[in-house]
């Protein structure tokens, strides 16, 4: 039942470049953790780090750049979507469907 | 018009002149015409004129393209740049490749100058759109070296 509705995701997401090490783990795991609670599994990171941007973005002119692949039911972008909005650390995010 | 309705009597003096101040029907100008040279020649001049836009851009704001960027072999016209893309690796992660399809102004070139098919080229201007969003690529040259300027 789980299996047929079920998508394959891509989430690219950056932090603002001030935050600390504990502080992008903590928000990572929180995200990570909100996945899982919709349904996600098969969670895959790639962590690209500080990387300066194009163009300025609220003042700041480099972010921390974070990846994640994962299955996931449709159902479950609404909320993952409304914790990376209503974060202030986060400055932009991608969420998009990657099926084959 | 207010100035012209409210004659005073020194203007009533020299009235012709006047009259002949006011603006008179003028026919709308034709159009002008049609160029009678082909597409070819168009093409020619417009990328003459483009490349001197992007030598001039280049020596008075000193904008260099950033170190990831790929860099455009010798000075001359660049002859089918998406000739070697494959349809897959059209991606917004792909900065290097993406950077080959954007002007010197960050603009994405047109599909006269890139020669790529039309399903191509529809995927690489929309993942250079989702890259702009992420700040992997810019928007204009200028936001560029906005971020240059203050390292």
């Amino acid at each position: 039942m789980n299996g047929a509705n079920e998508r394959q995701y891509e989430l690219v997401y950056i932090l603002r470049p001030q935050l600390d090490e504990a502080g992008i783990n903590s928000f990572d795991a929180r995200l990570c953790e909100a996945i899982t609670a919709q349904g996600g599994h098969d969670i895959a990171t790639e962590l690209w780090g500080k990387r300066t941007l194009a163009y300025p973005i609220d003042r700041q002119y480099e972010g921390y750049y974070i990846l994640h692949r994962f299955q996931m039911p449709p159902t479950g972008t609404e909320e993952v979507e409304r914790l990376l909005r209503y974060s202030e650390d986060v400055m932009r995010f991608l969420l998009m469907r990657r099926d084959e | 018009m207010s100035e012209q309705t409210t004659p005073t009597p020194e203007m009533e003096e020299g009235a012709a002149p006047i009259a002949e101040n006011q603006p008179k029907f003028v026919p709308p100008s034709a159009p002008p015409p049609a160029p009678i040279f082909g597409d070819d020649e168009d093409e020619i001049i417009d990328e003459e004129l483009e490349e001197e836009l992007e030598e001039e851009l280049e020596e008075e704001e000193g904008f260099t393209a950033p170190e990831e960027y790929v860099e455009r072999e010798g000075s001359g016209r660049v002859r089918r740049i998406g000739s070697d893309v494959r349809y897959e690796e059209i991606d917004y992660k792909n900065i290097g490749l993406l950077s080959r399809f954007l002007d010197r102004r960050g603009r994405i070139l047109s599909r006269r100058k890139t020669r790529v098919s039309a399903k191509v080229q529809r995927k690489i201007a929309r993942e250079i759109k989702r890259a702009r969003q992420l700040a992997l690529l810019p928007y204009t040259a200028d936001q560029t070296r906005i971020v240059r300027k203050r390292k």
